[in-house]
């Protein structure tokens, strides 16, 4: 007996609110951006998913230093502040400037803690003298 | 972070008011990102998170660096922002503690725990 299957009806879109409902893209910032404002103030704060490749490698070129693992390079916390007569203010964190005012020299680098016994077990000697002598 | 140039912080000896925040006003909004994380290559770990809470009187902001290198030390750097709305004065605070694995031998079994970790660690 022939079965007729109807294909899946396609959801109705509903209109995308400027909400944390908003798809986490990062072409809409604002859509991602959730802010609270009060007396001048306004407080912002933008959650987005982990940096993809391209957006890693345009980080990884300006800061000259590799990335962390696991780097949000579309989230930010930010205080804006504008005055009734006009003065602004800002400041935001976020990682790429964060990561920009790390030290990129090797001057003050910590290490692990087993570097020291590695150093010790590595080859010392005179490579060449001990291969003839064999 | 950033922040305008045109009104630089200045030195100050007037600190967050830690008793103002300490009261239990409602919270308008609260949001907590994370920066960057990383597990060091599996030597520990580092990340920098920024939580910011407003209430109706004022605000606090956190940034805090957070970094464990397993068998060598821990520390965590924090950068607090303070907004007092009505007065619309801003307080930045930096602190930074720091201590090395040996020396937090009486907690190193409670070492993933930050809140113990962080009594134990010097400014």
């Amino acid at each position: 007996m022939p079965v007729t299957v109807h294909p899946p009806q396609p959801a109705t879109m509903s209109t995308l609110h400027a909400t944390r409902e908003a798809f986490p893209s990062t072409v809409m910032p604002e859509l991602t951006t959730t802010s609270h404002s009060r007396h001048g103030f306004t407080i912002s704060a933008r959650k987005l998913p982990i940096s993809k490749s391209n957006e890693i490698e345009e980080m990884e070129k300006n800061l000259h230093i590799p990335v962390p693992e696991m780097i949000f390079g579309n989230n930010l916390i930010a205080i804006e502040y504008q005055g009734a007569a006009g003065e602004a203010w800002k400041i935001e964190f976020n990682a790429f400037d964060a990561l920009d005012m790390v030290d990129k020299t090797d001057k003050q680098m910590l290490k692990v803690a087993y570097s020291s016994a590695w150093s010790r077990s590595r080859y010392v000697g005179n490579l060449k003298d001990d291969f003839f002598s064999l | 972070m950033t922040s305008s140039p045109e009104k630089a912080f200045t030195a100050s000896t007037s600190p967050i008011p830690l008793e103002l925040l300490k009261r239990p006003d409602p919270i308008l909004f609260f949001e907590e990102v994370i920066l960057y994380e990383s597990e060091l290559d599996d030597n520990g770990i580092s990340m920098l998170s920024c939580k910011v809470r407003v209430m109706p009187d004022r605000m606090l902001l956190l940034a805090r660096l957070f970094m464990r290198l397993d068998n060598v030390l821990v520390r965590i750097r924090d950068t607090r922002v303070y907004v007092d709305f009505k007065t619309g004065e801003v307080i930045r605070e930096y602190t930074a503690r720091e201590e090395e694995f040996e020396n937090l031998r009486s907690v190193r079994y409670q070492y993933m725990n930050l809140a113990t970790i962080i009594t134990n660690l010097i400014i």
